[in-house]
C-alpha cells in the first residue's frame, strides 16, 4: 500500500532540506560554468592555438564520461592519488580535508566539470550561428573585431544559444541527483535517508519524481520567458 | 580621390581578378556592370579589405598602400575614409535602425551619445525614414534596410561610399526607393563607387562606367560610350542580354 503520510512527511523533508542544497549545487555550478563554459566557447570558435587542441582534449573526456564514473574518479580516485602523492613527497597538506571538507563545494566543482564542457559546445556553435556579414558590417563601420564581438556578436549568440542552455540547465538539476552518491543531501539524498529505515522507496522516489517535474517546468518557463523577451528584436511586426 | 592599380586576388586555384585598374575622382560616380563572377564583388571588398588582395597598390586621398603587406593600422584608415553597402544590407539584427547608424559613431569613433544620436537622427531623415527611428530590422522593408544601410555609411562622413549590388536582393516594386536614395546622394556631390545591374541608373547617374568581365576590365567609358557604343563583342552581348530582361522598363523609369 501507498503509504500517504510517509510520502507527506517526506515530502516536507525534502523540501526544508534537499530542494535548497539541489538549488546551491545548480546556483553556483552555473555562476562558475557559464563564464567559463562561453570563454572555452570563444577559444574553440576563435580556434585559438594551443588552446584549441587542449581544449578538445578536456572537453571529449568530461563530455563522454558517464556521470556516475565521474563522480568515482573524481570523488575517490583524484582525493586517493593526490593524498598518496603528498604522502610520498611529505608536502603535509590534507588533501581530504581540503578537497571533501565541504560536500556541496566537491559537488559544484564535479558538476562543474561537465557543465562548463557542454556550454562550451553550446556557445560555440551559438557563435557559430551569428551571420558573418554582421562582423563585416561592424568592421566597416570602425569597430575592432573585440568591439564587434562584444556588441554585435556575443549579444546574438547568447540569445541563440538559449533555448539549448534551458536544455543544459535542466541536465543538471537532474543530473545533481546523483551526487547522493558521494554523501550531498539534496532532493535524491533526502529522499534515500528517509526511505531507507521505513523501507519506503516508492513513497519518496513518488517525491522526488514530483519535485523534478515541478522544479524543471519551472525553469523551462523560466527560459522560455527569457528568450521571448531577449528576442523581441527578432519579432516581426 | 580613390585609385586601384594592378589589383590580383585568387581563391585557391581560381584567379578572380587578373589586375584591375580603377579610378574614381573626388565626386565621380563610378559605376561597375558586368556578369556574375565576373568579380566585381571581390573587387569591392578588397578596397575594403573584406577581403585580402594577393597584390595591388591602393590610393585613398594621401594615403598610399601596398595590398600585400597591410597593417591593422592601415586598414582602420581606410575604413574611416570609406563607407559600405552590402548587398544583403548586413544590418546590426539587435539594434534598431537608429542604434545601427550610432554605433560606428560613439563605439568606433568614441563620439558623444547626444551628438551621435542627432547625426543619425539626421542620416535617417535623409534616406526617408524619419518613422523608423526605433524600428528593428526585423520590422522593415528589404528597401527600408537598405536605407538604413546607407544611413549607416553617410553618418560616417566618408570620403567615398562603396555599394555592392545595393538592390540586387530586392523586391522589384522597393528598388526605386533605394535607387533614388543614390540619385540623391550623387546629386549631392558624394563620391561613389556602384557595383550593380541597374542599367537605368548607369546611364543617368554614372559619370564613369567600366565594364568587367572575368576578371578584367573589358573596356570602360562614358555611359554613352557603353551603352551607345560598346567597342567590345562582350561588352555588346552583355548588354543585349539585360536590356532584353528590362525592355519595357529602360529609358521609361526616370532613374
Amino acid at each position: 500500500m501507498f503509504n500517504m503520510e510517509f510520502a507527506r512527511a517526506t515530502m516536507g523533508a525534502i523540501l526544508r532540506e534537499g530542494l535548497p542544497a539541489t538549488l546551491t549545487v545548480v546556483f553556483w555550478t552555473l555562476v562558475i560554468s557559464l563564464p567559463l563554459g562561453f570563454l572555452l566557447g570563444l577559444i574553440r570558435f576563435r580556434r585559438v592555438p594551443v588552446l584549441m587542441p587542449l581544449s578538445t582534449v578536456v572537453i571529449s573526456f568530461f563530455r563522454g564520461t558517464p556521470l556516475v564514473i565521474l563522480i568515482f574518479l573524481l570523488y575517490s580516485a583524484l582525493p586517493d592519488a593526490l593524498a598518496r602523492l603528498a604522502q610520498i613527497h611529505g608536502w603535509g597538506i590534507d588533501v581530504y580535508g581540503l578537497l571533501l571538507g565541504s560536500t556541496k563545494g566537491y559537488a559544484v566543482f564535479i558538476c562543474s566539470t561537465f557543465t562548463i564542457s557542454t556550454m562550451a559546445e553550446i556557445f560555440r556553435s551559438a557563435l557559430g550561428a551569428v551571420e558573418a556579414g554582421q562582423l563585416e558590417a561592424a568592421h566597416c563601420v570602425g569597430l575592432s573585431t573585440a568591439q564587434a564581438y562584444w556588441h554585435i556578436v556575443i549579444p546574438q549568440a547568447l540569445v541563440s544559444a538559449l533555448p539549448n542552455l534551458g536544455n543544459d540547465v535542466i541536465g543538471l538539476v537532474k543530473g545533481t541527483s546523483l551526487m547522493f552518491y558521494m554523501g550531498l543531501k539534496d532532493i535524491m539524498g533526502v529522499a534515500k535517508t528517509e526511505a531507507g529505515p521505513a523501507y519506503a522507496y516508492v513513497e519518496a522516489y513518488v517525491d522526488v519524481l514530483i519535485v523534478y517535474v515541478v522544479l524543471c517546468f519551472i525553469l523551462q518557463e523560466l527560459f522560455r520567458h527569457l528568450e521571448q523577451r531577449l528576442r523581441s528584436y527578432g519579432a516581426k511586426g | 580621390m580613390i585609385e586601384v592599380r594592378g589589383l590580383r586576388k585568387s581563391f585557391g586555384e581560381n584567379e578572380i581578378l587578373k589586375g584591375i585598374d580603377v579610378h574614381v575622382d573626388t565626386g565621380d560616380v563610378v559605376v561597375i556592370l558586368g556578369p556574375s563572377g565576373s568579380g566585381k564583388t571581390t573587387l569591392l571588398r578588397c578596397i575594403n579589405f573584406l577581403e585580402k588582395a594577393d597584390d595591388g597598390v591602393l590610393t585613398v586621398g594621401d594615403m598610399t598602400l601596398d595590398l600585400k603587406s597591410v597593417r591593422k593600422k592601415d586598414i582602420a584608415a581606410v575604413r574611416k575614409r570609406t563607407g559600405y553597402v552590402f548587398q544583403n544590407y548586413n544590418l546590426f539584427i539587435n539594434k534598431t535602425a537608429r542604434e545601427n547608424v550610432m554605433l560606428g559613431l560613439t563605439v568606433g569613433r568614441r563620439m558623444p551619445k547626444d551628438q551621435a544620436f542627432a547625426i543619425a537622427t539626421a542620416a535617417l531623415d535623409r534616406v526617408g525614414l524619419s518613422d523608423r527611428y526605433d524600428h528593428y530590422p526585423s520590422q522593415l522593408s528589404g528597401g527600408q534596410q537598405q536605407r538604413v544601410g546607407i544611413a549607416r555609411a553617410i553618418a560616417l562622413n566618408p570620403e567615398v561610399i562603396l555599394f555592392d549590388e545595393p538592390t540586387s536582393a530586392l523586391d522589384p516594386e522597393l528598388i526605386g526607393e533605394v535607387l533614388q536614395v543614390m540619385k540623391d546622394l550623387a546629386e549631392d556631390g558624394m563620391t561613389m563607387l556602384v557595383v550593380t545591374h541597374e542599367m537605368g541608373f548607369a546611364r543617368d547617374v554614372a559619370s564613369h562606367v567600366i565594364f568587367m568581365d572575368d576578371g578584367v576590365i573589358v573596356e570602360e567609358g562614358t555611359p554613352k560610350d557603353i551603352f551607345n557604343h560598346p567597342q567590345h563583342e562582350r561588352t555588346r552581348q552583355f548588354l543585349r542580354r539585360i536590356l532584353k530582361g528590362e525592355a519595357g522598363e529602360f529609358g521609361g523609369s526616370g532613374i
